[in-house]
């Protein structure tokens, strides 16, 4: 009798138990759709806009262009580093695919997070991918603490890759008119971005 | 006085995981975190736990089930990639992870394991062995880098870590069964033999539960 | 779990419980395999082109067919099993019910994700055929039919374990319950009892094939559900084969329980775990966890060691218990005079059958022999062998024992049993020359010159569904009492 109660207890403390556990792991992954960060940040962005902050770039030919002065027009931006083997040949070449594709109102920014990225090394990917602004500018941000806070604003992770280069969450980011960063695909989503627009606009 | 040494060397462990060199170590590649301080926060905890279900653990069988589940999740919930990230960009989530690895995922595993009875404890295992061998797998066979923080070269080899640390509990599990534990097997079939009234023992308190009074009545 | 303490109930109420358990394991053992008989004579006449059959019809009917056929023998194996261990080390009969409970869902679930859903890459859901379906059925079908497997799982895994604990409480560990301390120890300790040799196997290899198990079909859960985490499909293929050669195997050392009960009863002289007996069963357990690689002498990305693995112990994996039971057997029927029922025959025909059985495994198993003949009807061929004229005789003798309120006195019935032999034998005989005749296994629709072998079977099929209709309904007739006197 008193096993019965004791089991019917044990049965109940498991069932809490499991239902707790279920909340957790449900809410830690956004429900099963987040279990990654990059996925989280994405689906966070879509669901916030996230308004950028002030940056001045400076570009291959020495111009400096605060990031405001894109106000007004679409930007797709991606964050990039000018020696980088990999990653960043896939979101150059993500870029020229856009360059052909995107109506003309739409500029694109490539921004080197790489404090070694100088206006030499700049060009030689802008060279590389055929990048000429004022529609697709290549750009380094000279002030550290501004460029933090610009890759901390966009969710940019960038780890040293032990080989003297880096390893980062590549992705193609889309801003709006009033500057705020609405969403984030991944390098290849090329038709992902032109869609988005093309409602935007629609 | 047992109790009391065994959560000191929990505490002993929960530091030495904690300690800045130490930590910073173990926290710079994925495999030393999850496999290395992981374990050492949480059988911190989970020693601490065994020893308080040794003081205050009697007739709180009924919990085992549910604190092993709920310990089992907490630990899982870390081991998800996003909260693994999240811990190296946030210092606070870092610390709110290693107290919940010792508190609610060490503690409530060790109270819970101390309390299990064999047949729950195997169940345990053959859970914890899939599982690991899966998330192993997944981190192995997954086309993305999954940690922002960490390199896909790490990910990998943790991959490899879990699935020869599942093969390694799934052999230790078996000898064990094999041997016989010196718990359950040696204690309760002596208890079993001699039909003695139920002993609030918390190293096996179902094999005590189970009266024996019917053994062999089916003979023909 | 919650079985733990819902277990602790003790006594002899508990024993009690375990057989009003043990009769509804067997009732529905018995509906079930009637059930899965008849789905298979519907494949058969289809074949024989006396009805017709939407293929895709046929081949969800082939892979209920399969795993229904495989959940069952595991249901009456455990059955048997549980039904004498318990007379040995003491059972919760918890875990008996949780099990049933699971299976009864896992099995409702299956069903849906056939019959519904349309799933039918065959019991083994060999990867990636779960998810390549050519739009035959939806992911959500594979999903769901591997889930109803996973809680089998779960439950045959409870039972294991609580077998296991009792073992190790009252053995002092599983080496122990396999009588290694009389084997390599030489001591003079009393040997463990037949049947808590036979359980002890049983424990290891059924719950490590069920980590197995529930480890691939996670990871195919998961493939399904996120194409991208691709499985390598040889290891799924290993993965699946340890799992299901290794469980399907068990079920006739789960009944062989029955085999060793029941026949020292009926001539009333003990069967008694020598040296040898012990030497045989320990070695038997290493090799059916080995041997699983047979299945994949095909496949020749395997590594040759493998290969010869496979085939090497496939020769010898089974003669040690084989030969201890068959032997041990005929010593104790040998001039006991015994005067055969139904209950001895039967128990006489699984000894038969599971000895013959072999000899059709062994062919296949041979790399020159399997390259030919594995995808042919031989394969079928040689697990109905086994498991008609070894497993089932062993489950009926079973049956008819209890439905005779275990009383071993010979009251004939002799002759269904031996009708039940001829019609099997036939059936099987027509698998086997199907295969020798190169006819494909898993064809839904056959070649005009194999109709006869089609027809013959379908023909003894029915015969066989009668006789095994006889038993179950004898059994079943004797319900009402059986659970009356508990």
């Amino acid at each position: 009798m008193a096993e019965g109660g004791r089991g019917r207890l044990a049965g109940a403390a498991t069932a809490a138990a499991a239902a707790a556990a279920l909340a957790l792991l449900a809410g830690g992954t956004a429900g099963g759709r987040a279990f990654t960060a990059e996925a989280a940040r994405r689906l966070d962005i879509a669901a916030a806009p996230r308004a950028l902050p002030e940056v001045v770039l400076g570009d291959p030919t020495g111009a400096l262009v605060p990031l405001s002065a894109y106000r007004g027009h679409p930007l797709v931006m991606e964050f990039v580093y000018a020696t980088c083997p990999d990653l960043c040949l896939t979101l150059g070449t993500a870029f020229e695919r856009l360059d052909t594709l995107l109506p003309a109102g739409v500029a694109l920014l490539s921004v080197s997070f790489d404090p070694a990225d100088d206006t030499e090394r700049l060009g030689w990917f802008a060279d590389r991918h055929g990048a000429r602004p004022p529609r697709w500018r290549v750009a380094a941000i000279a002030d550290p603490a501004a460029r933090e806070a610009l890759l901390a604003r966009a969710g940019v992770v960038v780890i040293p890759d032990g080989a003297g280069g880096f390893v980062h969450n590549a992705a193609l980011y889309l801003v709006d008119g009033a500057g705020r960063l609405v969403a984030v695909f991944d390098p290849e989503d090329t038709e992902g971005v032109r869609a988005a627009l093309a409602a935007d606009a629609g | 006085m047992r109790a009391r040494t065994q959560a000191a060397i929990g505490a002993g462990l929960v530091l030495l995981a904690l300690l800045p060199p130490v930590a910073g170590r173990l926290e710079a590649r994925l495999p030393l975190q999850v496999l290395g301080q992981y374990p050492l926060l949480v059988a911190g905890g989970a020693l601490a736990g065994a020893a308080l279900a040794r003081r205050h653990g009697r007739g709180a069988g009924w919990s085992a089930a549910a604190a092993l589940l709920a310990g089992a999740a907490v630990l899982g919930f870390w081991m998800i990639p996003r909260w693994i990230d999240a811990a190296v960009a946030l210092p606070s989530v870092r610390t709110l992870r290693a107290l919940s690895l010792v508190l609610a995922a060490g503690l409530p595993l060790g109270w819970g394991w101390a309390l299990a009875g064999p047949v729950l404890r195997g169940f345990a295992l053959a859970n914890a062995v899939p599982m690991l061998a899966v998330t192993g797998w997944i981190l192995l066979v997954v086309p993305a880098r999954l940690c922002n923080s960490f390199l896909v070269e790490d990910q990998r080899l943790l991959g490899r870590l879990q699935l020869a640390l599942a093969l390694a509990i799934l052999v230790a599990a078996v000898l064990r069964a094999l041997a016989g534990g010196p718990a359950q097997g040696a204690a309760t079939d002596r208890r079993m033999r001699r039909a003695s009234p139920p002993i609030a023992s918390p190293q096996a308190p179902r094999a005590t539960n189970t009266s024996p009074s019917g053994i062999g009545s089916r003979k023909p | 779990m919650a079985e733990a303490q819902a277990a602790a109930t003790g006594g002899t109420a508990a024993m009690d419980r375990g057989r009003t358990w043990v009769v509804l394991y067997l009732a529905t053992t018995g509906v079930v395999i009637l059930l899965m008989m008849v789905f298979g004579l519907l494949m058969r006449l289809a074949q024989s082109e006396w009805i017709v059959l939407d293929p895709a019809v046929f081949y969800q009917l082939l892979t209920v067919h399969g795993i229904g056929m495989v959940g069952i023998a595991a249901l009456g194996g455990i059955a048997i099993l549980w039904h004498f261990l318990s007379a040995h080390v003491p059972l919760r009969s918890a875990a008996l019910a949780i099990n049933l409970v699971l299976f009864l869902v896992g099995v409702v679930m299956i069903l849906w994700a056939v019959f519904i859903g349309g799933f039918a890459p065959a019991w083994t859901f060999l990867y990636p055929l779960p998810a390549i379906s050519g739009g035959v059925w939806e992911p959500w079908a594979g999903v769901l039919d591997l889930t109803g497997v996973l809680l089998i799982g779960v439950g045959f895994l409870i039972l294991c374990l609580e077998m296991g604990r009792a073992i190790v409480a009252s053995q002092g560990g599983l080496g122990r319950g396999l009588g290694w301390h009389v084997l390599f120890g030489g001591s003079t300790d009393k040997p463990p009892a037949p049947t808590v040799v036979a359980g002890t196997m049983v424990v290891i290899v059924t719950t490590l094939a069920l980590v197995a198990g529930a480890t691939i079909v996670v990871m195919t859960i998961l493939n399904l559900l996120f194409p991208s985490l691709a499985i390598d499909p040889l290891f799924a293929k290993n993965m699946i084969y340890f799992f299901g050669h290794v469980f399907i195997n068990a079920t006739i050392y789960m009944g062989v329980a029955a085999v060793y009960e029941l026949l020292p009863r009926i001539t009333g002289r003990p069967w008694k775990a020598s040296r040898v007996f012990l030497g045989a069963w320990t070695l038997s357990t290493t090799m059916v966890l080995i041997i699983f690689p047979h299945h994949l002498l095909m496949d020749f990305a395997m590594p040759r060691w493998t290969m010869v693995l496979g085939q090497v112990l496939s020769y010898v994996n089974s003669f040690p218990v084989l030969a201890v039971t068959g032997l041990g057997a005929l010593a104790i029927v040998h001039r006991s005079g015994i005067r055969w029922d139904l209950v001895s025959t039967l128990l006489l025909i699984a000894m038969f059958g599971w000895m013959a059985g072999v000899i059709p495994a062994v062919v296949d198993a041979t790399v020159s022999v399997n390259y030919v003949m594995h995808n042919t009807l031989w394969v079928p061929g040689h697990f109905h062998f086994y498991l008609l004229l070894g497993l089932l005789p062993m489950i009926f003798a079973f049956m008819i024992h209890l439905a005779r309120d275990e009383d071993v006195t010979a009251r004939g019935g002799d002759l269904t049993a031996i009708l039940y032999l001829l019609f099997g034998l036939g059936f099987v005989a027509m698998f086997l020359m199907g295969g020798w005749a190169s006819v494909p296994r898993r064809w839904a629709v056959h070649m005009p010159e194999w109709l006869v072998w089609d027809r013959i079977a379908t023909v003894m099929a029915a015969g066989v569904i009668v006789l095994a209709g006889v038993f179950v309904a004898i059994f079943l007739a004797r319900i009402p009492r059986l659970l009356r006197h508990g």
